[in-house]
């Protein structure tokens, strides 16, 4: 089955994201930063970012998938 | 406390209102256990942000937010990541569920399993797994019911009074079955969800500009992260969030949410409408939790912070609200534990033995849902100091059906034998581990008992996958099973014929 470009940015997207959120390294290390950063500390903008990018990645997947006609019967 | 109580019955009357209007269909098993697949995106969503955010969420969580700061944000991480697993998942069991008309979890391990035993065995574990969070949930409401009784009602006297409200609701749970839950879900989760959203980005915005509590005024240590060195364990996050994310589907109650959709667009759909509302609501709770933990009227009752900011902030109105928010969010919860267990006793443990008719399959069901409501808050009544650990027992245990669900779903060479063995070693080693260290291991560096036992899980599936082969016809099953997802294209299985082609399991 041939596979759009969109599908493997969607899958490569979920697993970075898994990466991210699971990683420990990563998350000690933005543990470790103590300045806050317009206002808001480390540890809350990884949690963020993370959770905006897994958001991210199910709106890209839904709307590339209706793109392509997926849901179509 | 007319005011507080008014609000809630209002609350409640709108909700008896619309329960009353459904029809009540019995006119098969489907429709009674997964509402004859016949919901859209917009009920799917709500249906399952009300079962997934119980109303726990607002004082369990809201209260760790407030006292331990930055580490409660791992709910927000791992129930985002349960969306892409239910994104990834929703074609092949939608599919596998309307073809081969499976109504429970079990039934689906059966169907890719081939087993019968296998279906008792995963209905036990979520069964027994599920009642210590429904007596907790009931609890709650007990809680809730004494704060917004304003101190006239003990605590035993609103527990009692919390377990006699959702007793009452659960008659039309039972009456109605799952159109009840998911069409009551999409109200209590506009209500808790939406309104609960609009009520805590409210309460931030108090608490910022009335009371200056910003993330600068908040202690250093309540944005740290465990890690190496520190008294949780360097894996600790990560544990939470691995188990949190591959746990919250093994719940029969959440997984069931997979077969109530009219088709694949409509629960991807779901998906991406659920996303952002889930990311808003826990996002806004957890900051209010951790600005509002900085309320001198908080102090040690972390755990009613959301009451205690709401009443400081509006009043009793205020107050009245957050109650009914609570409530809303605790009768998704609730009622989905119920409806979910009266399904499976009738359909994967009596089913399973017995040749039942839908009238037979129903009357089990209703009354397997009504012995639990008594069951529960009977229990809900009683002083039980341990139950918060049987029920953290109880997660560590369930997660175990993971690895046979989610390589089941996604890996044709899995076999019955490395499925049964793997979650039941998995969920006697994690059991096991944790009675003997209560939560915390000591060597596991912050591993919970349950990671642990789903690590050796997996590779007792693994091993037995690659060990022992499927015979040529099982294999042929198996790869049919697959193909017919492969090869599909749109919502619904385009071939047909290939339902009599693949044998399901039957009862």
């Amino acid at each position: 089955m041939n596979r759009s470009i969109h599908f493997y940015i969607a899958h490569i997207w979920f697993l970075i994201n898994a990466f991210a959120c699971l990683y420990p390294p990563l998350y000690w290390e933005v543990s470790n930063y103590s300045e806050l950063i317009f206002g808001f500390p480390a540890s809350f903008i990884y949690f963020m970012s993370t959770a905006l990018s897994v958001t991210l990645s199910v709106l890209y997947s839904f709307w590339y998938e209706t793109l392509a006609g997926e849901f179509q019967s | 406390m007319m005011i507080t109580f008014g609000i809630m019955f209002l609350f409640f009357a709108g909700l008896i209102v619309i329960l009353q209007k459904i029809k009540v269909d019995d006119k098969s098993f489907t429709n009674y256990a997964v509402g004859d697949r016949s919901f859209g995106a917009r009920y799917q969503a709500m249906s399952f942000l009300n079962t997934w955010y119980p109303g726990a969420m607002f004082t369990a969580f809201g209260g760790m937010a407030a006292a331990s700061g930055i580490i409660s944000f791992y709910v927000l991480s791992y129930s985002l990541l349960t969306v892409v697993l239910m994104y990834m998942m929703a074609k092949p069991v939608w599919m596998w569920g309307k073809a081969f008309d499976l109504k429970t979890q079990p039934d689906l391990f059966s169907l890719r399993y081939n087993s019968k035993h296998i279906r008792t065995i995963a209905a036990i574990i979520g069964i027994i797994s599920g009642i210590p969070w429904l007596i907790l949930g009931m609890q709650a409401l007990g809680e809730m019911f004494r704060y917004i009784s304003l101190g006239s009602m003990s605590f035993s006297q609103a527990v009692i009074f919390g377990v006699i409200v959702i007793a009452i609701r659960q008659i039309w749970t039972v009456r109605i079955g799952m159109r009840g839950v998911v069409i009551s879900d999409f109200y209590q989760g506009i209500v808790a969800y939406i309104l609960g959203t609009a009520m805590l980005i409210g309460l931030i915005v108090w608490l910022v500009m009335s009371k200056g509590i910003t993330f600068a005024s908040l202690d250093a240590a309540k944005f740290v992260i465990p890690g190496p060195g520190s008294q949780e364990g360097p894996l600790f996050l990560f544990s939470l969030i691995l188990t949190g994310a591959l746990g919250g589907w093994c719940w029969p109650y959440i997984f069931v949410r997979l077969f109530t959709s009219n088709g694949v667009h409509s629960l991807k759909k779901s998906a991406a409408l659920a996303i952002p509302l889930s990311l808003v609501f826990c996002t806004a709770l957890l900051i209010f939790g951790m600005l509002a933990g900085n309320l001198p009227s908080v102090g040690e009752n972390v755990n009613d912070v959301w009451f205690i900011a709401s009443q400081e902030a509006g009043g009793l109105v205020l107050l009245g609200l957050a109650g009914a928010v609570l409530l809303a969010a605790s009768m998704g919860h609730i009622d989905g534990n119920i409806q979910a267990t009266g399904s499976q006793i009738a359909n994967d443990l009596v089913g399973n033995y017995f040749n039942l008719d839908t009238r037979q399959l129903i009357y089990i069901s209703k009354i397997g849902m009504l012995g639990l409501t008594l069951l529960s808050s009977w229990l809900s009544c009683m002083e039980l100091p341990a139950l918060f650990s049987l029920a953290v027992l109880a997660y560590q245990g369930i997660i175990q059906l993971a690895v046979p669900q989610f390589l089941g779903i996604f890996w044709k060479r899995g076999n019955k034998y490395g499925a049964i063995l793997s979650m039941s070693v998995g969920f006697i080693v994690a059991v096991s581990l944790e009675l003997l260290y209560h939560g915390t291991l000591p060597w596991a560096y912050g591993l919970t008992s349950g990671a642990i036992a789903l690590g050796l899980n997996v590779v007792i599936y693994v091993l037995a996958a690659y060990l022992i082969p499927q015979d040529a016809s099982e294999k042929k099953r198996v790869n049919d099973l697959f193909e017919m997802v492969s090869k599909a294209k749109g919502s619904a299985p385009s071939h047909k014929g290939q339902v009599n082609i693949i044998s399901a399991p039957k009862h």
